[in-house]
């Protein structure tokens, strides 16, 4: 015999609409309050400003906009779609929503919609960002080519939301298909099979999106040249997205329930081909000597905030990207780069303090300014992974001109590390909302010297 | 405590030939289990043994590498939708909405199973006014009481509960576990994975026991010493 199941009485009033996910999604960004996350990003795309004339909107200084806006609005637009793309595979794969859903049925096409939603309701403020940096193309008096380059990254951004769902929800249907385990195989390089459709489904959304972005951002220089049709492909990213939302809600019942299954599968895996002595290697720790300190630090690091250390190398990809020129402006570029990264990685001391109780300290007896030391000098070793590569980007391509730079990020390094340990140290995790604004007024000084 | 069930009903959950690996690592070896209507199982064994691995291929987190597994007559893997919307589920480390309330989660819970009732669930979860509290502000012990109410709430025929109990204090854990026996005295059945043995001597009617990944104990709760001794053996002197 089956337990008898209560009847359920009239849904309370916040959950009555249609879609109930989105409905605790409501309420709980209701609760959180308001946030400065957005607006950080959206001033230091205004203090990022000046730099972007000289190097992104020099066809502003005499050459022809209708040239020179398609190839800013695809930049423009592509950096938008990937920030969306990412935090959109995060959202739905390994969300806050997975956990809690993952104890009850759900309707997994309302969920992924009101994820969706979520998303462009939570990081609306990526396309004004994006409108923002390209403000001096309105302050140049082309007030048209502004609109079209905000649009642009509106649209990308809306793309890369629909898309990036249904390529990610086709990505686990396709890691769990027994006909796709050839292809997988063949792909997936280290990892395991199953992890392969993961890895190359923001990719895959990016090379969509870009697409239509691109096509977007020529027909908008065709209409700033006087093809009035130009100006309707400003709606191909938009409509994607649509279409991508649509397939994703179809895709919704057969994938997102299962991602769960596969996310813990690729989980175990890591930890099963695992060494054992994986666990104890520790980043740069032959560095920390007889310094207990400054080894808890590295190995609080590297443990519990690994993202930063590998993702500082991956800023220094991006900082040898731009100086991998003969342009003599590449070393303007990659101390732009460099220093936004370097100062960047100055959250992380803040970050360190979030894990580290106060009353552990207290128990130990740490002196404090010893361990904000050690938290500096963490930081300022993790950021040589932004500075080296661009540094020897720039050694390569233009020989001794790499030195300037490349001070100039130690310094900044070391700045930005020290600024941040101390607010760490004064205010623990809390810190980190009165490094920003350092941060940032030290920024603004190196873009505006740089402009 | 209200009397035992002597699990004669339907089978609810069956697990027949059950393997999970990982790379190299045997999680899971062959287990073969079956929890009836109206039976409450416990599920007990040093860590590692596979207990967590097995509820999580039970409740859908998991695909199993080999094997059947069945939860009130669905096939968990061929269609995971419909095997948890029969079955109610406490994880380990129970995650909930933080910036809702207590009785918020256990109206979204009603809401999306479709049933239940709401006062019913604040009566498991025992938060008093508590439940109008945001639950980014509870202990781990309410949120585990939340977690209960809301596995519990819209009475799924079956209720898989890994480590549920702990930290709860002594009454809140006698109100649940009379709620978990009204719910199998109703004809549910109950598989709880625990370490504390004595819990499930007062509550359980069979004790499973894992070591290795492999079933090595079926008995029922009565003779739950041998399990103790067995447990003692291992611990060491």
């Amino acid at each position: 015999m089956a337990p008898a199941t209560p009847s359920a009485r009239p849904v309370a009033a916040w959950l009555a609409g249609p879609n109930p996910y989105a409905a605790v999604h409501r309420r709980q960004r209701e609760r959180r309050g308001r946030s400065f996350a957005a607006v950080l990003p959206l001033l230091g795309a205004a203090l990022a400003t000046p730099l972007a004339r000289p190097v992104l909107l020099r066809f502003l200084d005499g050459g022809s906009v209708a040239e020179g806006v398609p190839a800013f609005g695809f930049r423009l637009g592509a950096l938008v779609a990937a920030a969306a793309l990412l935090q959109g595979f995060t959202d739905l794969v390994r969300g806050e929503d997975r956990p809690v859903l993952d104890a009850h049925p759900v309707r997994a096409d309302l969920v992924v919609a009101a994820i969706a939603r979520r998303g462009l309701v939570e990081r609306a403020w990526l396309p004004v960002a994006g409108a923002v940096l390209a403000l001096p193309v309105a302050l140049a008096g082309h007030l048209a080519a502004w609109a079209g380059l905000a649009a642009l990254a509106g649209g990308a951004f809306v793309a890369a939301v629909g898309v990036g769902q249904a390529v990610v929800l086709a990505g686990i249907l396709a890691a769990l298909s027994p006909r796709m385990a050839r292809i997988m195989d063949a792909i997936r390089g280290d990892n395991p099979r199953m992890h392969a459709a993961f890895i190359y489904a923001p990719g895959a959304a990016l090379a969509v999106v870009g697409a239509a972005v691109g096509l977007a951002a020529s027909a908008l220089g065709w209409a700033l040249g006087g093809w009035a049709p130009g100006w309707a492909f400003l709606a191909l990213p938009p409509f994607l997205g649509w279409v991508g939302a649509r397939v994703a809600r179809r895709l919704a019942p057969a994938a997102w329930l299962r991602a769960t299954a596969l996310v813990t599968e690729i989980d175990g895996m890591y930890a099963g081909i695992e060494a054992p002595d994986e666990a104890r290697r520790v980043y740069l720790d032959w560095l920390a000597g007889d310094r207990p300190e400054l080894l808890r630090a590295l190995r609080h690091g590297w443990r519990g905030l690994r993202a930063w250390a590998t993702g500082a190398w991956l800023l220094g990809v991006l900082g040898a990207l731009a100086g991998w020129s003969d342009d003599p402006a590449a070393a303007a570029r990659v101390i732009a780069v460099s220093g936004a990264s370097t100062l960047f990685l100055g959250f992380l001391p803040s970050r360190m303090a979030a894990g580290d109780p106060a009353w552990l300290d207290a128990a130990l007896g740490v002196r404090p300014g010893r361990v904000a030391g050690a938290r500096a000098v963490a930081t300022f070793l993790y950021a040589q992974g932004a500075l080296l590569p661009p540094a020897a980007a720039l050694a390569v391509r233009q020989g001794s001109a790499f030195l300037a730079p490349l001070l100039a990020g130690e310094l900044l390094a070391a700045l930005g590390a020290a600024l941040g340990a101390l607010a760490a140290m004064r205010w623990r995790e809390r810190g980190a909302w009165v490094y920003g604004p350092a941060a940032l007024v030290v920024w603004a000084a190196v873009t505006g010297g740089l402009a | 405590m209200t009397g035992r069930s002597m699990g004669g009903g339907e089978d609810r959950v069956v697990v027949e030939g059950l393997r999970k690996v990982f790379g190299r690592v045997v999680a899971v070896d062959r287990v073969d289990l079956r929890v009836r209507a109206g039976e409450f199982v416990g599920l007990v064994g040093p860590n590692g043994a596979g207990k967590s691995t097995t509820l999580s291929v039970l409740t859908t987190r998991l695909a199993p590498t080999e094997g059947r597994v069945e939860v009130a007559g669905v096939d968990v893997v061929a269609d995971p939708a419909a095997a948890r919307a029969r079955m109610g589920v406490v994880p380990e480390d129970p995650r909930l909405y933080e910036y809702l309330t207590a009785r918020e989660m256990i109206e979204f819970v009603v809401r999306v199973r479709g049933a239940g009732d709401v006062d019913e669930g604040l009566a498991i979860a025992g938060l008093g006014e508590d439940a109008d509290r945001l639950i980014r502000e509870y202990s781990q012990g309410m949120r585990r009481k939340t977690a209960l109410a809301c596995a519990m709430v819209a009475r799924p025929p079956v209720l898989f509960l890994d480590e549920a109990l702990n930290g709860l204090d002594p009454p809140s854990a006698e109100r649940v576990i009379r709620h978990l026996r009204a719910a199998v005295d109703r004809g549910a059945a109950v598989l709880l994975s625990t370490h504390v043995l004595d819990t499930l001597e007062r509550v359980a009617d069979r004790i499973l026991m894992l070591e290795a990944g492999r079933v090595a104990a079926d008995v029922p709760a009565d003779q739950l010493d041998r399990l103790r001794a067995r447990f003692a053996d291992e611990a060491g002197p």
